[in-house]
Formats: C-alpha cells, structure tokens, sequence
C-alpha cells in the first residue's frame, strides 16, 4: 500500500469539556490534576458524569431544542479554533471550507418525550422531529460560518471525532477543500445513558482508567475541533502552525458488535497505517493519549497493544478530566494531544493506582515531560472500528 | 483537486422492486411503484401510505445463522446489498479482507432499533433495556456487522448527511483508492421505513401523498417512502476485473446549477418532494436529456447511491445513456454531482 505522506498543519484548536470551557481552562484543568465530577440519577442509582459547566456552555444551549445541543457545541469548539486560526468570516467566504464532524448522539433520533407520545399513541406534533433534520452537526457549523464546502457527520461511534479529523486530513491534502474544520462533538443524553449502562460498562465510581479495580467508563459530553489547512493556504496568509497531522490510521476488528477485539488485531493494524502514512517507526511516537475508557476490556486491548508496539512509550488516558465523551472524544483528545506537544509535557493519567496484573502497561501517574515531537491518539470503539492520529508538534 | 475514475466492478441492490439487477431489470420494463403499503395512526383513524419494502430473508444466504440471530433489519439489508454487489463482481477471491473499506451512508440510521430500545427503556422503567437493542440502534451498527460476516478488516466508515450521504460517502471512498489506504470498497447507501418514520412522513406530508411519485412535477408533493440498500463494489481505474463503466467525478457545491453541464444526461434525484423541487426545476429548464428513477426505489436520503447503480444497470442493458451525471439537492440547497461513463472502457 502507498500513502501520501504529506503533513497537513493544524492553525487553530477549540476545545469544551467538563475540563473547561475553553483549551487553555482545559490546559490549566489537565495539569491541576484536579477533576470535577457531577452525578446524575438513573434509575434508582445515582452515576458519576462529566458534564460542561453551566458557564461553559454556548447561548441559547439550554433554551433550544435539546436535539440541538451536539450542533452549538461543535460551533462553540469551531469559533475559538477559527479565533486561534486567526480566520475571519470574510476569509472564510473567500475559500472553499469543508465541515467534517463526528458524533453520536447528535444523529440519533432519539427524542424521548416525542416517543413516550407516539408509543402512547397521544399523536405528538412533529416539530421536534423538524428541528432534528435542522440539527446535524457538521451542516449547523457549515451554516453557522456560511461554509459552501463538503459537510461529512461521521457516526463510526467512539472514534467518530478522530475518524472526522482523518478524513478532512485528506481532503485538504487532496485539495477538496483548502481549510477544514473537523473534530467530535456530543452531548449527555439519558437514552445513551440508558444504554451504556444495559451493556454493564458503567462505573458508579469516578472512572479508573488502567487500574486493576476499574469497573466501567463514566460518560462526559462537550467538542473539541482542530483547524486543518492547506500549507499554499498559510504561507498565503502567514498563519502560525499549531502542530502537523502526518498520520492517520483506520481499521475493523471484524469481530463483535460491541466488545473490542480481545488481542488488539484490528487496533494494531490501525496503529501501523499511521505509522507507515507518517513514515515513522513505533520508537519515534514520544507519547500517547490512549482512548483508555475505564471499562474492563477497553483498557485491557491498549495495555497489552502499547507496550507489545510501544515499549517505553508513555501513555495516559485523559477520560478522567473529560469522561467519554463518546463522539466528541476523538476531537477532544487530539487537542488535548497537540496541547500536550505544545506545553511538552502531559498529564497523570487520573484514577489510576493500582497496576493491573493482566497486562503490562502502566499509564503515567504524574504530569511527564514530553522531550519529543510526536504525539499519539487513539480511539477504540463500539462496533469494534479504531482510529489513530499522529501529530507533530510545530517548530520540532 | 486530484480526481481519479473510479471502477465500478459489482453492484448490489435491495430495493422494493426485489433483489439484484435481474429484478430491477424487471421492474424497468414493466414500471415502477410501491410494492408495499404502511399503517400509520391518523386524527382520522388509520391510514393506509404506499410504500417500497425490502425482503430480506434472503440474506441467510450471505451470513452465518449465528450472525444473524442479533442483526437488525437495517443491518440485514446493508448485508445483502453488499453481498449482492461482491457476488456481482464475481466474488474477487485476490482481495485480501484488510484490503476492503467500509463506506456506508445513511439518513437516519437504524431507526427501528433506535426506537425499540426506548420502547425497553419505557417499558422497563429505565432499569433493564436491551444491551441487544442499544448496540443495534447506533448508526454504525450496519457497519460493524458487514465487517464481521465479511471477515473485513479495513476502514470503515458511517456518514450521516441526509440526502447529501453519499456524495459525501463517496468522496472518502475515493480518497481511500487514491491514498492507496485500501484496494476496493464496498460503498453503500442504506436506510429502513419504521412506523416513527411512517408517521412523521404521514404528518409532513400525508394530506398531499398521492400513491405515485411524479418527479417532475414541481409543486406537488408526490414522494413514496421507500427503503432499501444500493451498494457499489469500488477500484482504482486500472482494474481489469468486471466493469460497468467508472464515477469520474464527485462534486459537492451549495446551489449552484452553472457547475452542471446542461448538455449532459442528467439523473435527477428528484423523488417528489417539493422542498427541494424548485432546485431541480431550475436545473431542468436548462437540461437537455433528464431522468429520474426514483419511481423504481422510493423516496429515501440515500437515493443518490441507487441513481448510480441504476444509471450503469440501464447502460449496461441498452436502456440508459453511457454518459450520465447525477444530481441530488437536499432541502438547505447542498448538491452532490456524481459524473459517470459506463461501457466496456473503463478508462
């Protein structure tokens, strides 16, 4: 197989989470070790979830259609990477931008007080379902920048946001569009809750990742973008680069329709396409932000992968700040992996204490110095489809 | 921008006229319409709508009973139409499994499984519902299950854009071929009619629905549910296997007729809706030679992947013209543009 090869810089990163509202509250957030937890009753139980803080969340969030909310976090995200992208409006316009967003909840039709109606047979009115085709994540950032651009909502699931970043990778490099806004975005959602926890894979603690106690992922909500940009584009206009993505890996485990392939088969194929397409070897990767859920059989596959592919590698899995925020979390994650090339230095992988005798890996316990250039992200998800992003830090 | 022809090599379709080209053939020569009709709840008492169903107990002859004991029917037609599209192509035993991307593109998902699931979270209070069913009701769940009976272990991808999904599907899959990130894929546009669906369609629409789709008739709303699986088995030109003929171009724009070429043979994704009527109105002043298919399948978000196939079918029978571009606006005024030539020289 060939691969490009070819870098596409990042110019800007937009960022929200329960971490914080902005990259840089995130940034302080990440580094503080500190977390902040909610709870919200389910059932009978009450489930520790990682939620925005009411100051972080955009005008109109919770006054609009709740099937809008994965829509304005995206945008939220989208403006304050433009802002860093240093892209004006009237910039925008003049260029062909494409949107490519992932997300989960923000496609699902899953409007609950509108079923409880219909299944009643009551004959609900169908303007929710109007404001649902209005409420698609990548045509709302589309429309919210007027962007006449390819619009892509990826729905592949966990690994949406990092799928999202991959494929606009290429039409920037491909020239399908000169700029592209790409990340992950989702929002908390009762009905998703419902199911995580059918599944037994929720937590009624603060999640755990890689530790031998863990039980379960705790679900978190929020956006986070990266502007993609063809380098004709930022010589043009003297952007400064944030980092370089120079490799992307896509692949299936083709085994189960909700449990990660046990051996990391399909995680490991996805991890070389990265590689090979940013023509690196595994001993150049300096750390890795893992996709590390917390749940039993997630942080087992990438802590036999990382130290089988990666021996040395630090790794650590940020859901303890952000939760999982399923869709979003890709998009998340890869600012959180560029911040941490920015700062040269990542953070302790939060909840972990105990190492797990099941697999070798043993994430970071303290903030670590990142002495490299490269940065990995990986996401492992429902449906067994894993994504990987390789970022090189700027200047390095 | 780099464009690259795509080979079409197979083409597996699931539709209301029946399974595969020979039922489509069919249907082309004796005339579409709804083979199937939908109870929906009404003010009025029930009411009757005319829609295009899919079968889709044939797809045991593609997966493992085992596979197929927890596959939703949204999955089960994605499995058929991909299946159908690789026995089309004669099954390529050279293509190595990791070798073969997954592009699926869909409206609305599984929307039946969505909708069970919340039934099992009422029913249950809360306390119980089916893991079963949630993991069904995800929009890539179509996906998940196509690479497990199709032992693939390459990309994969679900795009959710509504009627612009598989022109925008399709721009991945050939950044796939042209990344050299796979050998083929097996692209494809799925979507189900569920009684949500069916009653929401009824409640936008139900006082004008008139049983037959009429697509050129602008300011009448004449769409016909339908629901079903239009897959393509994708290559880089080049490829000597079986061909149809080849996706030259894949364009997105945003209300912009002038980048048609007006003397071309023009598909048009026109399936009786008027919102996006006048589009199409405009574009067709100035069309030389137009054509809908959309009376063969339906009206559904992933019409775009059938008026491909159709199109080189109808080629491939002496029906259709071998140059052709297809054309689908949805409701904001987005258009995807597929440019295709089918016949024995794939370029």
């Amino acid at each position: 197989m060939t691969r490009t090869g070819r870098a596409v810089p990042v110019t800007g990163l937009g960022c929200l989470s329960a971490a914080g509202g902005t990259v840089s509250e995130m940034t302080e957030t990440l580094f503080s070790g500190r977390r902040r937890v909610a709870w919200r009753v389910v059932g009978e139980d009450r489930y520790p979830v990682f939620e925005l803080d009411s100051g972080s969340v955009p005008v109109g969030y919770f006054e609009g259609p709740e099937c809008r909310r994965c829509g304005l976090l995206a945008v939220a995200a989208a403006e304050e990477a433009l802002a860093e992208a240093a892209l004006t409006g009237e910039q925008l316009q003049d260029r062909r931008v494409g949107v490519c967003m992932g997300t989960t909840v923000g496609s699902a039709m899953n409007n609950e007080a509108f079923y409880r109606e219909f299944r009643a047979g009551r004959m609900p009115g169908v303007e929710p379902i109007r404001q649902y085709l209005r409420a698609n994540p990548a045509a709302m950032v589309a429309e919210a920048f007027g962007l006449t651009g390819p619009c892509q909502t990826v729905t592949n699931a966990c690994s949406s946001g990092s799928v999202a970043i991959g494929h606009a990778a290429a039409w920037v490099s491909s020239g399908i569009c000169e700029i592209a806004i790409a990340g992950g975005s989702d929002m908390l959602c009762n009905v998703i809750h419902a199911g995580f926890l059918s599944l037994l894979i929720t937590d009624s603690d603060p999640c755990r990742p890689f530790d031998r106690d863990r039980r379960g992922l705790n679900l978190g909500e929020g956006a986070g973008v990266v502007v993609l940009e063809s380098e004709q584009s930022v010589r043009r206009r003297g952007a400064s680069i944030q980092a370089w993505l120079c490799g992307y890996g896509n692949s299936s485990d083709a085994y189960h329709i909700s449990a990660p392939e046990p051996t990391g088969q399909g995680l490991k194929r996805a991890l070389i396409q990265a590689l090979s397409e940013a023509r690196l070897k595994a001993d150049d990767i300096d750390f890795i932000n893992a996709h590390g859920t917390g749940t039993p059989e997630n942080d087992r596959v990438e802590g036999r992968v990382f130290p089988e592919m990666f021996p040395g590698v630090p790794f650590s899995s940020t859901k303890g700040f952000t939760g999982h925020a399923l869709g979003a979390a890709g998009g998340i994650e890869a600012v959180i992996t560029v911040l941490c090339l920015r700062e040269r230095r990542m953070p302790a992988n939060v909840g972990f204490e105990h190492a797990d005798p099941e697999f070798p890996g043993r994430p970071v316990r303290e903030n670590t110095p990142v002495p490299g250039s490269y940065g990995l992200s990986d996401s492992v998800a429902f449906g067994g489809n894993n994504a990987v992003l390789i970022f090189k830090g700027a200047g390095q | 921008m780099t464009e690259m022809p795509l080979v079409i090599s197979g083409i597996g379709l699931a539709g209301g006229f029946g399974l595969g080209r020979e039922a489509l053939v069919d249907r082309m020569n004796t005339g579409g319409g709804p083979n199937g009709m939908v109870s929906v709840k009404t003010e009025s008492g029930e009411r009757r709508l005319p829609a295009y169903q899919v079968d889709v107990s044939e797809v045991i002859r593609f997966s493992p009973r085992g596979a197929l004991r927890r596959m939703n029917r949204y999955a089960k037609m994605a499995v058929l139409g991909a299946s159908l599209a690789l026995e089309d192509a004669g099954w390529d035993t050279t293509l190595k499994r990791n070798d073969v991307g997954l592009v699926i593109a869909s409206g609305y998902g599984a929307s039946e499984s969505t909708f069970d699931f919340l039934d099992s979270m009422i029913v249950d209070g809360g306390s119980c519902p089916s893991p079963t069913l949630f993991s069904n009701s995800v929009h890539s769940s179509a996906a998940s299950h196509l690479s497990i009976v199709l032992q693939s272990g390459g990309p994969c991808l679900t795009v959710s854009q509504f009627e612009m999904s598989p022109v925008s599907g399709l721009l991945t899959a050939r950044q796939w071929l042209l990344e050299g990130r796979v050998e083929a894929v097996l692209f494809g546009a799925v979507d189900e009619i569920c009684p949500v669906l069916s009653y929401c369609y009824d409640r936008f629409f139900g006082a004008d629905a008139c049983g037959a789709i009429e697509p050129f008739t602008w300011d009448k709303q004449t769409a016909v549910m339908g629901e079903g699986a239009a897959f393509l088995l994708l290559k880089p030109a080049g490829d000597a296997s079986k061909s149809y003929g080849c996706i030259d171009s894949i364009r997105w724009t945003r209300s912009r007729e002038e980048a048609i070429s007006a003397d071309c043979n023009l598909v048009l994704g026109a399936d009786g809706h008027t919102c996006y009527g006048r589009f199409y109105r405009r574009l067709s002043k100035r069309a030389a030679n137009r054509t809908s298919y959309a009376p063969l399948y339906g009206s559904l978000s992933g019409g775009q992947a059938f008026d491909v196939a159709i199109a080189a079918i109808a080629a491939a029978e002496g029906h259709g013209a071998e140059r052709i571009t297809s054309v689908k606006y949805d409701a904001r005024g987005s258009c995807g543009i597929i440019s295709c030539h089918f016949g024995s020289d794939p370029r």
